[in-house]
């Protein structure tokens, strides 16, 4: 060894210098931006699976591990049994608050009402999950601090079953002493969502096109620091270009931005209205990729990858779009996007339908 | 490397594999792998005849058939490299060794492909282990797992090479320890650097850290993504083989130079 040539150490150096940043160039075979562990319904049905419940947290990946930490640092360390609901999308949260940004801006006050009208929240399913805010039907707060629900039917259970179910005596009594537990007839309580917000980051570096973890990071972001959530989700975007789900929320986080402004008067109507012009664009385009990924048919392989919670997101960015359209004084276009994309996704959404049935001259009414 | 040397290696080779099979076997860590992956192959078999409902759950489990197996192969390869030189030269064996007509070279090649090829034996009948018994999902590509395979083998020599380098810098738990986390983490820290660091630079000099992430692509198997491009499954490879090869010479030369 010590004998051979001393160009051949320069060759290698030089090989290794030159060739790992060529290699490094090529694109990463284990990042790519679909795959069933992705998808939210997947991840339902796998953490919601006896496989699932004997290995405890251990999961397909790191970004999965993470989501049930993140349910358990919500439910201040209480551990609840896999609830379905997860995959609702940020839809359900955020078109409420977006119906309070609306109103705020058209100054119309901001009494909340879940009349079932025009302003309800038909999700099909109540939100309650990882980031997701939900209704308490009671006295409403958006500032996302910490909150309790009252016990409502289809909340999940705590995997720590209470004294009159649990078979252990006293036994049971001590574990639930020394173990995070809420006596699930007081209801569950939500934590401020700001211990959440290291495993979303976490979560997005070790899977950077985790879109999800993104839309919900930056939900829970914005309660602290409204640009910093923009820059979150912006780097989501820059990451995940054709993730329709990071332009909904953008167009979101821009709304709210236009709201805090007006509340604290510092913004003209031509720096709203230049926010709003693009929180518009960000729908739009959130439509434009969502109908792009959308299947068309039956037959469609499109359909592998689309399931009924990217549905229920690409419905939202519609009537985001829609209400945007209206609360901005333009109800011809607001009437056109409905019976465009009511079309398209033959929806029964109240927004879609009632405006779908308006013809562009009742505007003026 | 001269023809000589290459042969010197080969029967030093053939030598060593015993030896390292005899040190895997009597040094238990092969028992605990071989445990864990015996109650991961007889949970699968309970849950195959209890049934599996959904496809979701069914490529959870083959997905973690696999990677325990990565894992835990990588551990104990990396446990068993990291002893090696370290080990030999405590006990003083090392000089009846080189009385042999052995060069020092031959000695650490044959090290490192006797360590390999264990490894690489150990992960290709507990990887078919698991895949046999797991349940399989339609649409999984059968071409992906043979990339799956050779890519892994790719990072076990990987592995096996940097630990035999770390382990004639540092100590050997030391070497364990740098190993290990180069192996579990630098797949995340690469990622979060260079989201962090942004510049053209940074970007550029952490090229040179052994990325061994790039060389898993159990959970794109499992994930029903198509295989990998020619060339770029070929870049992939030579990626793993350069790292190796680069990490061998420099392990050949320090241990030339050392003084014993």
């Amino acid at each position: 060894m010590s004998k051979s040539s001393p160009i051949r150490p320069l060759v290698i150096l030089a090989a290794f210098l030159v060739g790992m940043p060529l290699l490094a160039r090529r694109p990463h075979p284990a990042v790519y931006e679909e795959g069933w562990s992705k998808s939210p319904l997947e991840r339902v049905k796998r953490n919601g699976s006896a496989v699932a419940a004997i290995l405890g947290e251990f999961r397909t990946g790191m970004s999965d591990m993470m989501f049930v930490k993140i349910d358990r640092y919500l439910h201040a360390g209480i551990a609840f049994h896999n609830h379905a609901d997860e995959a609702s999308g940020a839809s359900a949260a955020v078109l409420e608050q977006f119906e309070e940004n609306q109103k705020a801006m058209s100054g119309s006050g901001h009494s909340h009402s879940h009349d079932h009208g025009e302003h309800s929240h038909d999700h099909g399913e109540h939100s309650h999950d990882h980031g997701e805010h939900s209704h308490d039907h009671g006295e409403h707060s958006h500032d996302h601090g910490e909150h309790s629900h009252e016990p409502e039917n289809g909340d999940p259970k705590p995997l720590l079953r209470t004294r009159d179910e649990d078979f252990r005596g006293i036994i049971g009594d001590w574990h639930r002493e020394v173990t995070p537990w809420r006596d699930p007839r007081r209801g569950h309580a939500h934590s401020t969502g700001v211990e959440l917000l290291p495993w979303f980051k976490l979560m997005t570096l070790s899977d950077p096109h985790y879109v999800r973890g993104y839309v919900l990071g930056a939900f829970w972001l914005k309660s602290i620091d409204l640009e910093e959530a923009l820059a979150f989700i912006e780097e989501g975007r820059r990451k995940n270009p054709k993730a329709f789900q990071v332009f909904y929320m953008k167009g979101m986080l821009l709304s709210e931005k236009v709201r805090r402004m007006a509340e604290s008067e510092t913004t003209t109507p031509e720096n709203a209205t230049d926010l709003l012009d693009l929180a518009r664009e960000q729908f739009g385009r959130a439509l434009e990729l969502a109908l792009e990924a959308r299947p068309t048919s039956r037959e469609d392989p499109k359909l592998a990858s689309w399931d009924d919670y990217k549905e229920y997101d690409a419905i939202a960015s519609v009537r985001m779009a829609i209400l945007l359209e209206r609360d901005r004084g333009r109800l011809d276009e607001a009437i056109r996007l409905s019976k465009t994309y009511a079309a398209v996704f033959g929806s029964d959404d109240v927004v879609l339908k009632k405006y779908a049935s308006m013809n562009p001259g009742d505007a003026g009414e | 490397m001269r023809l000589a040397e290459v042969r010197d290696s080969l029967w030093a080779c053939s030598r060593m594999n015993k030896l390292v099979v005899i040190e895997l076997v009597r040094k238990k860590d092969l028992s605990v792998v071989v445990a864990l992956v015996t109650v991961f192959v007889m949970g699968a078999i309970v849950f195959r005849m209890a049934g599996i409902k959904d496809e979701a759950t069914a490529t959870f489990v083959l997905n973690t058939g696999l990677t325990l197996v990565h894992y835990a192969v990588h551990t104990l390869i990396i446990l068993l490299a990291c002893r090696q030189l370290p080990d030999e030269i405590e006990r003083r064996t090392i000089y009846p060794l080189l009385a042999r007509p052995v060069t020092r070279g031959s000695v650490v090649v044959s090290r490192v492909l006797a360590v390999a090829a264990c490894g690489m034996a150990l992960w290709l009948a507990l990887a078919l282990l698991c895949w046999l018994v797991s349940p399989k999902r339609p649409g999984l590509d059968p071409a992906l797992l043979g990339q799956v395979s050779i890519l892994a083998f790719a990072s076990i020599g990987m592995a096996t090479s940097i630990a035999v380098l770390l382990s004639l810098l540092l100590s050997r738990y030391l070497a364990a320890t740098f190993s290990l986390s180069l192996f579990f983490f630098s797949g995340v820290a690469l990622k979060a650097i260079n989201q962090r660091a942004g510049g053209e630079f940074w970007g550029w000099l952490f090229t040179y850290v052994p990325d061994f992430s790039r060389l898993n692509l159990i959970t794109r198997y499992t994930d029903g993504i198509p295989r990998m491009t020619f060339v770029d499954f070929a870049a992939t490879g030579v990626y793993g083989a350069m790292v190796s090869a680069v990490c061998l010479y420099v392990a050949i030369v320090l241990f030339s130079r050392k003084s014993l």
